[in-house]
């Protein structure tokens, strides 16, 4: 047991100094113009914001977004691919400039990322099978109604407070996962956002979208808190592709339809 | 003492203790329950793969090479997303069932295979000792080589059930709470990664201490009988 605690210690000292080391940088955007380089954190969490389409090729509104970044800096793109539990570290040890996700800001996790003025607003809605008796969303708001939900996400918390009466499953895995337990019977309904759910419309075509959205999330870039100047580097850029109407071209084709099925 | 709050921040960890708490519970209490079904059915099966009887070590062995050559998660998927309604239970499992089934039938696998060494390892002397005084089949096993060889093994088994403790994360992606989840909380209410996972192997170490203990305790016993 002794040696257990010992080794533990040295373990912990190591990681410590190696976190005190990477702490210490410049502006990261003179060291991307430097290097030629835009290194990206993003997750694999499904169509349509980041996925490996039918061609084998990784894309999706969040990556084209950084595509279009990458090209307007000038600069070569290198996209890291992370589980959604690796995303924070990749970005903390400087692995990755900043991660492009469909992340939402709250107050806690601002104290430990520097967020993005949001790029897109996204709606949260229920989806359930066909059979089942909702129309709207508050109808699978109560007792012995069960609400599949990804593990841990800000989806948790919003049901707990929108439908406590309800049943919530949590499933590690993914949006898909969740799909796959409503499919199955395992959920009588199941929550994401609107893009998500549109998704699971096609694959399932016993499913529904039930009318009404409980709550619409603001989604970001995130990047480290002392990147001043590559966060107000991003937060110009989503002006300017917003005025220049591209982000909305963007949004359009990934987000608010099935455009992008034809061609990936 | 900077440094320490910069790299590990208990003071957010004391907020989620309760939920912490809860995953260890949780945690705990699928093991032991899976840890039981896995050496019952790991005993088991590792009698009937050393019958002479094909009836019996056939489908020990098909059972044996099926767990091992398939992935554990695709294991509690099948039990949990296939299993149609039981006809004894009137319903289908639900996930904690589903999963302690799933995790308890993998180690299980696992296990038979090393309590069937640990029986084999016991001389044939023995067997026939036991014989010559008009013991019973069941009675040679209960009391003469099943507490040697269990002993004999022990420490092999203690492997193995800190694998089931660590494997019984998996259960998560059929939405059971247990100690990863609590982990996993803390990453993304705060976006904490260590308070969030090293919280957990500590967590997992303290289980692994208190069953070390246990094992060595049991070991000790088991000798001492069957001396």
């Amino acid at each position: 047991m002794r040696k257990i605690t010992k080794l533990l210690g040295l373990g912990l000292c190591a990681l410590g100094m190696s976190a005190v080391a990477q702490s210490a940088s410049a502006d990261v955007l003179k060291d991307i113009v430097k290097r030629g380089e835009l290194r990206v954190a993003v997750q694999t969490q499904g169509p349509p914001v980041s996925f490996v389409d039918k061609n084998g090729e990784r894309t999706g509104f969040a990556i084209e977004v950084v595509k279009m970044m990458a090209k307007d800096m000038g600069v070569e793109l290198k996209l890291l691919d992370y589980d959604w539990k690796g995303l924070i570290p990749a970005v903390n040890s400087g692995k990755a400039d900043f991660l492009a996700a469909d992340m939402t800001p709250n107050a806690k996790r601002t104290l430990v990322l520097s967020f993005t003025e949001p790029y897109l607003y996204s709606d949260v809605v229920l989806y359930s099978k066909k059979s089942q008796s909702f129309v709207k969303w508050q109808d699978a708001c109560k007792g012995g109604v069960s609400i599949g939900a990804v593990q841990g996400s800000s989806n948790v918390g919003l049901l707990k407070k929108k439908c406590p009466d309800s049943t919530i499953k949590e499933f590690a895995g993914g949006g898909a996962a969740v799909a796959q337990a409503v499919a199955a019977d395992r959920a009588d309904a199941g929550i994401n956002d609107i893009a998500s759910a549109a998704g699971y419309m096609i694959e399932y075509p016993e499913f529904k979208v039930l009318d009404g959205a409980p709550k619409r999330w603001p989604l970001s870039f995130a990047t480290r808190p002392d990147e001043n100047h590559l966060l107000r580097w991003m937060d110009n850029y989503f002006m300017l592709i917003r005025n220049d109407g591209r982000l909305e071209t963007l949004a359009d084709y990934w987000m608010r339809g099935p455009t992008w099925k034809k061609d990936h | 003492m900077d440094w320490i709050l910069d790299f590990y921040n208990f003071r957010v960890v004391a907020q989620y203790i309760p939920d912490f708490a809860r995953g260890l519970g949780s945690t705990a209490w699928i093991s032991l329950l899976a840890l039981v079904i896995s050496l019952s059915v790991g005993t088991v099966v590792a009698i009937m793969r050393m019958s002479a009887n094909q009836l019996l070590w056939r489908p020990a062995a098909a059972y044996v090479q099926a767990i091992r050559s398939t992935p554990l998660l695709i294991q509690i998927y099948v039990i949990y997303f296939t299993l149609p309604a039981l006809p004894l239970l009137g319903r289908r499992l639900d996930e904690l069932e589903g999963g302690i089934i799933a995790l308890g039938l993998n180690a299980g696998a696992y296990m038979s295979e090393i309590i069937r060494a640990g029986i084999e390892s016991i001389s044939r002397g023995q067997v026939e000792g036991a014989q010559s005084v008009g013991m019973t089949y069941l009675q040679r096993m209960r009391y003469v080589v099943l507490p040697q060889a269990i002993a004999r093994v022990a420490p092999t088994l203690l492997g193995q059930t800190a694998v089931l403790i660590k494997d019984s994360s998996l259960v998560s992606f059929i939405g059971v709470f247990e100690l990863f989840g609590a982990g996993l909380l803390v990453y993304n209410e705060r976006l904490m990664p260590n308070e969030g996972y090293l919280t957990v192997a500590a967590c997992y170490l303290a289980i692994y201490a208190v069953m070390l203990s246990l094992t060595g305790y049991a070991q000790r016993r088991l000798g001492g009988t069957a001396g």
